[in-house]
């Protein structure tokens, strides 16, 4: 007998007379590779979206690895060497404290809950970044899609907005699709939001094209794509295709176009969030998730503190630190924080003791990740690291767990399965599990 | 101590730190003089150029203005071709390191446009082109040949060690066909040679370029074209000093030749040879190595055993060429047990491009060891002779490449004790980091010192054979524990700048210790690429040394009256006297840590602050013992970055007088509960003890408890408030002050300690609600449950 090889379609017709019934049904005009297709389709664990609490997820993502010890755990009990440069301060949630370079956070710890104990092991950045946007560990035999992707791929766009937007641009390749088609991959804007003359590429026809000539390019374009179509079947003309329809929806929809506007928005609030590049990113998320994006996807800074971590912190953090919490204050005043998963997370965290440079280098073991809104608990500390930020001690989180947990939040269930190329069903999240104690 | 800075500072404004970026021209011909340009910033007062070996003349130096100095240097008619390091002393201290190259031809600059075949540069043969290859830049070069005149050209580019530049040369002949080219060659590494006879009469191009067309304004190159001889390689690969002998050269384009050279009597270790023809000498030497061993050559044919090639009674070596696909060449050599025996192959130490493989055989044929690299593509067998006898060694490429400059030195030493020091990388991929000593006059300057021990374990015993006048050397004990010592360097007040190369020995010490010394060497990498390793680099037996005028600023530690204890912690009471007017923000280095003990590497000084407490920590495990620790300011000065060190203080570490145990607690909210800590009393202190708990969680509080020497138990009443944190707290230690010496030793035990706290259980239906017990805290005289005992207790009916 050989051993069984699971998601593998082939290994499932192994008798000489079941292969017979195939080739039958071939003579009956269905060819062998679409018989396996509609197998393993039909052998595909499937799941039903659902109207989940939240409704739209902006993402910030801190590229480089925030140091955990400066921002959500800090040790201010540690030897100097690990306690580092800065001190802890009181949050709003008795008994936590928060590093004190994010002081605006640390007032709405009541209104969050971090996990002090994600863990993934992968301590190079691009593997560190995959876990992170995808729930999976890089594979050399296939590109996993983003969270963004996926969400794109199970509730499709609302309100003729892309449902997954970059901001401002794609951060990396792991941002991506991935297996799926690129039909579902990002809408970068190509232009950065704290920018005074921002303006989203491609958004507007260009001036002298009206809409007239717009339509019929269009219809000549149509013509032209219909000719292909009837040569060649291909992945990429259906993403062209799909990435036309967006384009024409978001041209001809002025209320989509709205949502990118950052102009409409009052100085007052440009202020509270920021006249920083995260603070402008965060507010033209909060327009595009008002509008009906649904996976708006943020980098922010730089945080690869391989020296003078002191430096980079001062530099970097407060202005994170305002946007954020501007962001949660004003997704709070509208209303739509209890359907909005704001979720801050890094590469992964940084070496408990400080190096000869003066920073901290990569640390995969434990590190820190915030989630508010979108059902999620308010006020909650989950899990904990050790006494010098070096382990996970209690209530370990692993990214399957909260990729699991975010994709509940949004009503997708992750054991559903997805089919990668060569017909192999491939679940969203690989074994997660929901995080019920984090929830509201 | 102010009054004397500010008079030493009067009228001395002075550059620190020169920074020299580039020296152009990047070289220069054989026995000419040339003014050499040294580009950078705070290069004012040049005083003099320091270089690593002799054959160059400093004729005259100034500085046009403080970021170009001007050099006339004169090359003797018999300098050894090559590369020369330099580093520049003005008076504010000495440069890193750079490099200029002495060649056989007049150098010639680059005249663009010469981008295309049939728009060349033309020059004679026996030329020098200094040139740069931009990005995507094809420089050719055209020189008019007879038939059968021979032609080399041999590229320096990433030797110039000025930036990342890999590149490619090609010969071509009229017709556009190629001859030879090369992109990177065991003997130059990345740079490239070739050479061809010219089969008919014409004009022939010579190209160079990046080999990814990835050139910038920084990569610079010299190119050598002429008739010279290019062997890639030489035979054999070592020699005796004093000897004579006729090396053979091998690889060049019109054919092998030989060349007698006499190694001096002095020389030892890796040596350049110079492959001869014609009174034409090649621009860069081949390698050999120097060393008494007698030696033996391999007799082909040596592929069996019995045709092994014998070798002279061990120690030895032999040399040898892999020359045939798939060639292996065994050796015979007798050996007695016992004997510690260090096998290896010089190969790519000798930019042979042999990658070795090498496997010991005992006279049975049995494989008894076998190596392929051992931090670097050459072999190294570290073998126990079991039993006398005769043993074969197999010599052989590891991809079973072969070819006639396949070249390779066999070494079988017996197993010898070595000890030597380098300065410390301190920055991430620059190795040029404080590698010279720069000594402020009235200061001091510290650095930290690496040890490298090879087959040793010994202490050590450091100094310096001379040093600049008013500089003195103070170096602390070196137990054979430690890898790593500090040194501080002192400067007498009122001492001119001066400075040079200077000698430095670490000597084993001990009882039944070989008499072992070696340098303290510098190890310069001109190029380095992260996770890459160095691409240039530079090697030499003395380190530079300077004394500079005075630092606006002197560092002291005040000496810790009282000990640090494992698991405790220490605050060393750092002073920075600032000359009148400096008032700079300053980073303050602790930098060397005695084992077993932590510490912030830095800490910043902010502008105008003069005092700082340094926190020091010693690690569960630090052993009883005194250490030499000291602190380097470092700041950065609109004159330069200056450094200066304070002196040595002593840090002790001393056994704990104390260590304790917290029980576990468990109490409601609400509730007050005692956390008992148990003491174990290792020896007796005077006076009163303190001792904080903390890490107490949300809701609860409780005070300081002092107690004397004879407590045993600690009992710390804590208030647990109604909305106090629930759950199983872990964090608790305590922090205890024990006084000793007017002053107070930190002792922090007991970690792990629990409070668990829950809520407190519903009420049973039908009963009424329990009476708030009375706090613990009040009736002190009870005496305080354990855990288990609160839960007999409560097990137990009434």
């Amino acid at each position: 007998m050989k051993p069984h090889c699971p998601g593998n379609p082939l290994e499932r017709y192994s008798s000489r007379r079941e292969f017979l019934y195939v080739g039958l049904l071939g003579g009956l005009g269905l060819s062998l590779p679409g018989f396996l297709q509609q197998k393993a389709l039909g052998a595909q664990k499937f799941y039903a979206t659902k109207d989940g609490p939240a409704k739209g997820i902006i993402h910030i993502f801190l590229p480089g690895g925030l140091a955990h010890q400066e921002s959500f755990d800090p040790k201010p009990f540690a030897p100097a060497e690990y306690r580092g440069p800065f001190g802890a301060i009181d949050t709003s949630l008795p008994g936590i404290q928060f590093g004190e370079k994010i002081p605006q956070l640390a007032k709405l710890a009541d209104k969050m809950t971090v996990i002090r104990s994600m863990s993934h092991g992968e301590a190079a950045h691009e593997r560190g970044t995959h876990n992170m946007f995808t729930g999976y560990r890089p594979s050399p035999a296939l590109q996993y899609p983003s969270i963004g992707s996926v969400i794109s791929h199970e509730l499709g766009s609302q309100n003729n907005l892309p449902p997954y937007v970059c901001v401002p641009s794609v951060p990396n390749e792991f941002a991506n699709s991935g297996f799926l088609s690129s039909a579902y991959g990002p809408f970068a804007l190509g232009s950065d939001p704290a920018q005074g003359n921002f303006q989203v590429r491609d958004l507007n026809l260009p001036g002298n094209v009206s809409a007239d000539r717009f339509a019929r390019r269009r219809s000549l374009l149509e013509t032209v794509d219909h000719h292909f179509r009837t040569l060649e079947e291909s992945d990429a003309i259906d993403s062209m295709d799909a990435f036309y329809q967006h384009a024409y929806k978001l041209i001809s929809s002025e209320s989509a176009r709205e949502a990118f506007n950052l102009k409409a928005e009052p100085d007052a609030l440009k202020d509270l969030y920021g006249r920083h590049a995260p603070g402008q990113r965060m507010l033209l998320a909060r327009r595009l998730i008002e509008a009906g994006t649904r996976f708006v996807s943020i980098t922010a800074g730089g945080w690869d503190h391989h020296d003078n971590l002191k430096g980079g912190i001062e530099r970097e953090l407060p202005a994170v630190d305002q946007a954020i919490a501007a962001l949660m204050t004003d997704l709070e005043q509208r209303g739509m924080l209890d359907e909005t998963l704001v979720m801050v997370t890094t590469e992964f965290g940084r070496t408990p003791k400080i190096n000869p440079t003066g920073g901290r280098d990569h640390w995969p073991r434990v590190f820190s990740v915030m989630l508010a809104g979108g059902g999620i608990k308010k006020g909650l500390v989950h899990g904990s690291s050790d006494a010098l930020g070096g382990e996970v001690d209690t209530d370990g989180v692993t990214v399957e767990d909260l990729a699991t947990t975010i994709y509940h939040q949004i009503g997708i269930t992750a054991d559903k399965e997805l089919m990668a190329p060569g017909n192999r069903p491939i679940e969203i999240v690989d074994g997660g599990k929901v995080l019920e104690s984090i929830l509201a | 101590m102010k009054w004397l800075l500010t008079l030493l500072l009067a009228g001395q404004a002075c550059a620190f730190s020169p920074d020299l970026q580039t020296v152009q021209p990047r070289g220069a011909q054989i026995g000419t003089e040339a003014d050499f340009h040294f580009h950078g910033e705070r290069l004012a007062e040049p005083q003099e150029i320091l270089f690593h070996r002799s054959g160059i003349e400093v004729v005259k130096i100034e500085a046009i203005d403080p970021k170009h100095v001007v050099a006339r240097l004169r090359i003797a008619a018999d300098a050894p071709l090559g590369e020369y390091p330099l580093r520049l002393r003005t008076r504010g201290g000495i440069s890193y390191l750079r490099s200029i190259w002495i060649g056989p031809y007049p150098v010639v600059q680059e005249i663009d446009p010469n981008e295309s075949f049939d728009q060349p540069q033309r020059i004679p043969s026996g030329t020098t082109i200094e040139g740069t290859s931009k990005t995507e830049d094809v420089d050719h070069f055209a020189v008019t040949l007879k038939k059968g005149e021979p032609l080399a050209v041999e590229v320096e580019a990433m030797r110039l060690g000025r930036t990342f530049f890999d590149a490619y040369v090609a010969i071509l002949d009229p017709q556009r066909f190629e001859l030879a080219s090369c992109d990177d060659a065991a003997l130059t590494y990345t740079d490239a040679f070739a050479s061809i006879v010219a089969p008919a009469d014409g004009e022939y191009r010579i190209v160079v370029r990046e080999a990814a067309y990835e050139g910038n304004d920084a990569s610079q190159y010299r190119l050598h074209i002429g008739p010279f001889p290019r062997p890639s390689a030489v035979f054999p690969t070592g020699a005796r000093p004093g000897e004579s002998i006729d090396f053979r050269f091998i690889g060049a384009a019109a054919g092998d030749f030989t060349h007698r050279i006499t190694i001096p009597a002095d020389a030892s270790g890796r040596f350049p040879v110079f492959g001869i023809r014609d009174g034409r000498s090649a621009p860069s030497p081949n390698w050999i190595e120097v060393s008494p061993l007698a030696s033996a050559q391999e007799t082909e044919p040596n592929e069996k055993a019995p045709t092994a090639t014998v070798l002279p009674a061990i120690p030895c070596a032999a040399h040898g060429i892999i020359a045939q696909q798939g060639d292996v060449d065994l050796y015979r050599f007798t050996a007695q047990k016992g004997r510690n025996l260090d096998i290896r192959i010089l190969a790519r130490s000798l930019r042979s491009p042999l990658d070795s493989v090498l496997v010991l055989r005992n006279a049975a044929n049995k494989k008894l060891v076998d190596n392929d690299d051992q931090g670097s593509p050459d072999s190294l067998l570290s073998w126990t002779c079991p039993e006398d006898g005769e043993y074969l060694l197999h010599v052989r490429d590891k991809l079973g490449r072969s070819g006639p400059d396949f070249t390779y030195r066999l070494e079988i030493n017996d197993r010898s004790p070595s000890i030597r020091a380098t300065l410390p990388v301190f920055e991430r991929d620059n190795s040029q980091a404080r590698k010279v000593i720069p000594v402020p006059a009235g200061n001091r300057y510290a650095t930290v010192v690496n040890i490298t021990r090879a087959n040793l374990a010994c202490d050590a015993r450091f100094e310096a054979l001379a040093l600049p006048p008013g500089v003195t050397l103070h170096v602390p004990p070196v137990p054979r524990a430690l890898t790593s010592f500090p040194v501080i360097f002192g400067c007498a007040p009122a001492t001119e700048p001066a400075g040079n190369y200077y000698d430095f020995r670490i000597h084993a010490t001990g009882e039944n210790v070989p008499a072992v010394s070696g340098p303290l060497a510098e190890e310069i990498h001109q190029i380095e690429i992260n996770n890459q390793g160095p691409y240039h680099s530079n090697f030499s037996n003395k380190i530079a040394v300077a004394t500079i005028p005075p630092a606006p600023f002197t560092v002291s530690i005040d000496p810790p009256p009282a000990p640090v204890v494992p698991n405790g912690s220490l605050k060393l009471k750092v002073r920075v006297a600032r000359a009148e007017g400096f008032n700079e923000a300053m980073t303050l280095r602790f930098i060397w840590k005695p084992p077993g003990i932590g510490a912030p590497d830095t800490l910043p000084l902010e502008a105008g602050q003069s005092e700082l407490e340094y926190e020091i920590n010693a690690n569960p495990d630090a052993a009883p013992a005194e250490w030499p620790v000291c602190i380097l300011g470092e700041t950065n000065t609109p004159d330069g970055p200056v450094l200066a060190s304070s002196g040595f203080v002593t840090l002790r570490i001393a056994e704990p007088w104390l260590n304790a145990t917290i029980d576990l607690a468990a109490t409601e909210q609400g509730r007050n509960v005692d956390v008992v800590a148990k003491l174990e009393n290792h020896r007796a202190f005077p006076g009163m003890a303190r001792a904080e708990l903390v890490g107490l969680p949300h809701g609860t509080s409780t005070a300081p408890l002092d107690f004397d020497s004879s407590a045993t138990e600690l009992h710390f009443p804590i208030q647990v408030a109604k909305d106090a944190a629930v759950g199983k707290h872990a964090g608790l230690f305590l922090r205890i002050h024990i006084p000793d010496s007017g002053s107070t030793v930190l002792h922090q035990c007991a970690q792990g300690g629990t409070l668990r706290i829950d809520a407190p259980p519903p009420p049973v239906a039908g009963q009424p609600a329990p009476a708030t017990p009375p706090p613990t805290a009040a009736t002190p005289e009870t005496k305080p449950l354990s855990r288990l005992e609160q839960l007999r207790q409560r097990a137990t009916p009434p």
